[in-house]
């Protein structure tokens, strides 16, 4: 095998263990939202997320449902009002998919700039 | 939708979605005119009086201003969401450059009062410096951590209000050229917040609920 090849097994086995949660942009957003911030509200990730009520309610779910996020709810005054907090083990799936997000990124550009001086070679 | 996930960008976005309300700059504008008249309270009501009617205005107007402001306007329109030094870097950066102002700061004020060495210098180039280095190097520090352009000008509005108020001494009695220069200063400040205020109320208008 090639290293070229093991290169790729490597990264192609990097996406496949990557977390179903994940797959969606959406919550990959969400995530880094909430990652970054202590906690915030819905209003708040709705604004910054650009979703719609309902959609964000349903990534909500999924994301409360795999024990990433805690749901805080609550009633200021008679308005209703959600926090959402990452749990430990949210913040660790997100750490973990961002550095095998990495290391495929990375690869992909190695073989990209491989490419290249492969085409180079040629030319010459 | 962005797609985006650059934790720097994203975290950029927080910050300057918190700024985009203008609540700073009118909380930083009541302190300034605040400060400006407390020189004069400095003089005309004796000590501990003075002091208690500074910490009187801090507390009574600026702070619950900034508390409520940021509660019953801001957050209804652009959500909550809270920063910790444990998740977000430039919190943490912010605050270590915060504290090592502090120290600058302490410093330069003790050696203010102990002049060492005999060093005289000359009252508008001090007053210059001082403004700049107690007033525009920290609000500039938080304009750059708060992704707050806008700040850079606060901070260069501040700093100068030393030298405006040492410029217009031999024309208006002391202590009044303080009063006066920091209300300059103030009102600017004051004006740019509720300006950016307005655009925060026209550009976030209130949401419907969850």
């Amino acid at each position: 095998m090639s290293e070229n090849e093991i290169n790729s097994s490597e990264g192609l086995k990097s996406l496949t263990d990557i977390d179903k949660i994940f797959y969606a942009p959406a919550r990959v957003m969400i995530l880094a939202y909430l990652y970054i911030s202590k906690e915030a509200d819905f209003v708040f990730l709705r604004g910054q997320t650009g979703l719609t009520d309902g959609n964000l309610s349903s990534h909500m779910s999924k994301l409360e449902d795999a024990n990433y996020i805690i749901v805080k709810k609550e009633f200021k005054g008679k308005k209703p009002h959600t926090m959402y907090k990452l749990t430990g083990v949210g913040r660790n799936a997100f750490e973990d998919y961002r550095k095998k997000m990495k290391q495929v990124l990375d690869l992909s550009k190695k073989r990209k700039k491989n490419g290249k001086e492969s085409i180079k070679n040629i030319k010459k | 939708m962005e797609e985006n996930i650059d934790l720097k960008t994203v975290e950029k976005k927080i910050f300057k979605t918190s700024g985009e309300d203008g609540i700073l700059d009118i909380y930083l504008a009541i302190l300034f005119i605040g400060m400006g008249f407390f020189g004069v309270f400095w003089e005309l009501i004796p000590l501990p009086w003075n002091i208690v009617l500074l910490y009187s205005i801090i507390i009574s107007i600026a702070f619950p201003f900034y508390y409520f402001a940021k509660k019953y306007i801001a957050a209804p329109r652009t959500g909550i969401a809270k920063i910790s030094v444990k998740t977000s870097p430039t919190s943490k950066r912010l605050l270590l450059f915060l504290l090592i102002n502090v120290i600058i700061t302490f410093i330069i004020f003790i050696f203010t009062l102990i002049r060492p060495f005999g060093i005289q210098t000359d009252p508008i180039l001090t007053m210059l410096v001082i403004g700049l280095l107690f007033l525009t190097l920290p609000m500039s520090g938080l304009a750059y951590f708060l992704k707050t352009p806008r700040l850079y000008i606060t901070a260069i509005v501040m700093g100068l209000s030393l030298l405006v108020s040492e410029l217009i001494h031999p024309f208006i009695d002391s202590p009044f050229h303080f009063a006066i220069a920091f209300s300059i200063s103030g009102s600017i400040i004051l004006i740019m917040g509720v300006v950016v205020l307005i655009r925060f109320f026209r550009k976030y208008p209130l949401p419907k609920e969850e």
